[in-house]
């Protein structure tokens, strides 16, 4: 009996010991030099950049689409299938073609297509959640085959901000009129990598495109592997299955750093962590306990239990990085004697209880948390009601919560991005302004920044409005996270913009041995 | 019998329907809204958007009317889109589901494999060391998190020592094995090299359940007279074992193994998440986040009516191990 049971195993170790020993030989179907794989913590909901907003998605998007407009490294606007560009009365723009930009089909992209595209993420039969990037423009009038004038319904100044976004990316019309959804699993762009497969969950091939109008790529491929779970992805890259890997989690970042094969990127973000104050509700509606409540938080001890110390504390929504930042604001500094102070004056001299709504997510959780604890040495007494994100969205929208946590970015690095969506009294509701903050004067500077083209003037604005906004207190800032990347050392050449991962630019980037 | 397995498959349409209605209501009822998860909170929506894409997706209708529709559509095959992707639910379930049954087939063979040989040495040998260590080691098994398991496994094996893949599939198994028959073997060994730690890790656990099981039930057979009359009669212990106890004790293992299949093919959500595995666990748990619901819809509707098929099978298996159960 034992023999037998000692003779499985003997076959059984000796079956593994075969499997095994393919690692050490070199597996045939192994990626050649030329390509490159990443590891992404989700699956990209669509191909078509018309018919979602997600993050994997971008980055997919930006690979195989190109938008009128785009950034460099300076975060300037530079041409991309737009060659120029001009405004031409208070809202309408004319955009001028590159001439000769090919589909990956082979058929030139005109103006034709242009409108199609834009007009076609606006339509609501679309069903677009990023229509409202473009929710100003009323239509795209064709002037000739590569000549287009932007109709807006009001002056926008932000447009061109707006139109390197992703969701705006330029597809072929007749293509996509003839057959949308073919459309979506076989996508054909004019980016510098073509679609080459995709199997949902696990991976996504994409090829180079050797007519790309900016230079062909020098990676022959592609490959974004789906790797949902952050310790798995940095088991991958320290393993070498992976080169790439966008969401490491930051009390990762001080092992990794020893690593000798890795580069760990620690870069600043146009995000805000902050805590939403509804100014309709008691005990909000009152300036000095919202003063109070800002006073009570230690803005660093936050950052650094929440994020391992990764990132700024903030003052403001906007980052640093973005445009209108207003850097003569301080971050509040924790004082609890002026913040009992304030409450008293405010007739909670005993203290005061309230609540505050949390999404399910880890990271908002221990946010919450971590305040909690704040508040509550200040005789503040909040008690946590963490529900499902979706849920707590409809409740953010509807202002039925009294306290709560938010995570937002301002991915255009414009500030009017942030300021018309949170702080404007137009956006009371789903559109941001969920804490229904309103004033006139912010009302005021806010449009100034949205519709005058001079940007001295609009940075002007910005500056007031921010200055204004953290006298209200409306929000407790509390930091910008950073955000944090590995590659592997034999990665050279591959830049990701401030914007984010999505915005990785792969066109030059290659591999050292 | 051929009577009995057209009832059985009857019966199978009115325990999918029930199932069907009960996923629908715990999905509708419990919070959360896909239009707002779609939009995220970096979206800008206008009040007039939300209200556009609730309408285009029909949420905005009552519940009876979106579960009517459903089965209607359902009747005839179509089990819907997907309102996250707008792809077609049965293209994206049957496309996940050959990796998450390779994983199930795999981790159920090795747990039974384990389970059997553990239950049966443990049970000969009964309060021997052997006996002590395989029970230990299945209190361990059953109670060590799959998640936990799965990142020491990855650690120690792809990592520390970079024997095998970290994560991933590394083919599918039909197409390996068609390659195989054209005479190229890498591809099978490539998908075997990656199905190892996953396997091994969803194995375990269940190998346990199968361990005690088999343990206590060879105990209660080796006890019966039959078995000391094989012994009297001078068999070899190997044949008493074997042919005579093991296939008596096999009646509540069968059994739970076929159910074990079915827990596999839930189980495996973990595994997959953690070993990157393209199956319909992940992607049922991706749909409940996003509340994409005619994907969840989709998802369960296959498990159920793989366990109502399993279950089936294990009933007619039982005839075989003992002819005298009858069929009606």
């Amino acid at each position: 009996m034992t023999r037998t049971v000692l003779r499985t195993c003997l076959v059984a170790a000796v079956a593994i010991g075969f499997v095994a020993q393919g690692a050490l030989s070199p597996a045939p179907a192994a990626p050649a030099r030329t390509a490159l794989t990443l590891a992404l913590f989700a699956d990209p909901v669509s191909f078509d950049p018309h018919r979602s907003n997600d993050g994997p998605s971008n980055m997919m998007w930006h690979q195989l689409y190109n938008t009128l407009v785009d950034r460099n490294e300076k975060g300037e606007i530079v041409p991309a299938l737009a060659e120029k560009w001009q405004r031409i009365g208070d809202g309408t723009w004319r955009f001028t073609l590159r001439q000769g930009v090919k589909f990956h089909d082979g058929t030139e992209v005109t103006a034709d297509d242009v409108k199609f595209s834009l007009e076609r993420l606006i339509n609501p039969a679309t069903r677009s959640p990023a229509a409202f990037l473009l929710t100003v423009l009323d239509r795209v009038e064709v002037e000739s085959r590569y000549q287009v004038r932007l109709v807006l319904k009001n002056p926008f100044a932000p447009l061109l901000f707006h139109l390197m976004h992703k969701p705006t990316s330029i597809v072929p019309a007749a293509l996509v009129r003839a057959n949308p959804d073919e459309f979506a699993r076989r996508p054909i762009g004019s980016g510098p990598f073509k679609f080459g497969s995709y199997v949902r969950g696990d991976r996504i091939e994409l090829v180079r495109n050797p007519d790309y109008w900016g230079g062909a790529p020098k990676f022959e491929r592609i490959i974004v592997r789906i790797v949902p779970d952050a310790a798995t992805a940095v088991a991958e890259l320290e393993a070498g299955g992976v080169a790439g890997v966008f969401n490491v989690p930051a009390h990762e970042v001080a092992r990794l750093q020893r690593n000798r094969s890795l580069a760990v990127l620690v870069v600043p973000s146009h995000r805000i962590t902050a805590l939403v104050l509804n100014m309709d509700r008691p005990p909000f509606n009152d300036r000095k306990v919202r003063l109070a409540a800002s006073y009570a938080i230690d803005r660093r001890a936050t950052l650094n239990s929440v994020e391992a110390g990764l990132g700024l504390p903030a003052s403001s929504a906007l980052s640093p990085l973005v445009f209108g930042h207003n850097d003569k604001l301080q971050p509040l500094p924790r004082d609890l004697t002026r913040a009992k102070q304030l409450l008293a004056e405010a007739g909670y001299a005993g203290g005061l209880k309230t609540e505050m709504l949390v999404w399910n997510l880890p990271a908002q959780v221990k946010l919450a948390e971590v305040t909690q604890a704040q508040f509550r040495e200040a005789g503040i007494d909040v008690s946590l009601k963490v529900t499902e994100f979706g849920a707590a969205l409809r409740e953010q929208y509807a202002g039925n919560f009294t306290m709560s946590t938010i995570a937002w970015g301002t991915v255009t690095l414009d500030g009017d991005y942030s300021m018309y969506a949170l702080f404007h009294s137009d956006s009371i509701g789903p559109a941001g302004n969920w804490g229904r903050y309103s004033n006139p004067d912010v009302d005021r500077l806010i449009m100034t920044g949205r519709t005058n083209g001079n940007p001295v003037v609009r940075r002007q604005a910005y500056l007031k409005a921010q200055e204004i906004i953290a006298n209200d207190a409306p929000w407790i800032f509390l930091y910008h996270p950073s955000a944090v990347y590995a590659l592997r050392n034999e990665v050279k050449d591959v830049t990701i913009p401030p914007q984010g991962y999505v915005f990785i630019n792969l066109t030059k980037g290659y591999l050292s041995r | 019998m051929s009577v009995y397995i057209i009832r059985r498959l009857l019966s199978t349409i009115g325990v999918l329907l029930g199932v069907s209605l009960l996923v629908f209501l715990m999905l509708h009822l419990t919070p959360g809204d896909p239009v707002a998860i779609m939009i995220g909170t970096e979206g800008m929506a206008d009040p007039q958007m939300v209200a556009n894409l609730r309408r285009e997706l029909g949420l905005d209708r009552p519940l009876y009317a979106q579960y009517w529709l459903f089965l209607r559509r359902a009747a005839v095959g179509d089990l819907g889109r997907s309102i996250r992707t707008n792809e077609q639910v049965r293209v994206e379930v049957m496309a996940r589901f050959p990796a998450t049954a390779e994983l199930a087939v795999a981790a159920l063979v090795l747990s039974t494999l384990i389970g059997v040989t553990a239950g049966v040495t443990s049970a000969v040998r009964q309060y021997s060391l052997l006996d002590h260590a395989s029970m230990v080691g299945a209190m361990l098994g059953a109670s060590i998190p799959v998640f936990w398991l799965g990142l020491m496994l990855i650690l120690l094996f792809a990592v520390r020592f970079p024997l095998l893949p970290v994560s991933g599939r590394g083919a599918p198994f039909t197409e390996a094995m068609a390659l195989l028959f054209q005479g190229d073997a890498s591809t099978l060994l490539r998908a075997l090299r990656h199905l190892v730690l996953p396997a091994v890790c969803l194995g375990l656990s269940r190998a346990a359940v199968v361990a005690r099981l088999t343990r206590s039930s060879m105990l209660e057979v080796l006890r019966q007279e039959y078995v000391r009359t094989a012994r009297a009669k001078g068999l070899r212990e190997q044949a008493v074992v074997y042919r005579h106890a093991l296939r008596n004790a096999l009646i509540p293992i069968v059994t739970i193994v076929g159910l074990q299949f079915g827990f596999l093919l839930g189980g495996a959500v973990i595994a997959e998440v953690v070993f990157s595995w393209p199956g319909v666990g992940r992607l049922a748990v991706d749909s409940i986040l996003a509340r994409d619901y005619p994907v969840v819809q989709g998802c369960v509707l296959l498990v159920a009516a793989i366990f109502v098929v399993l279950n089936l099978s294990v009933d007619l298996l039982y005839g075989w191990l003992n002819p005298r159960i009858r069929y009606q």
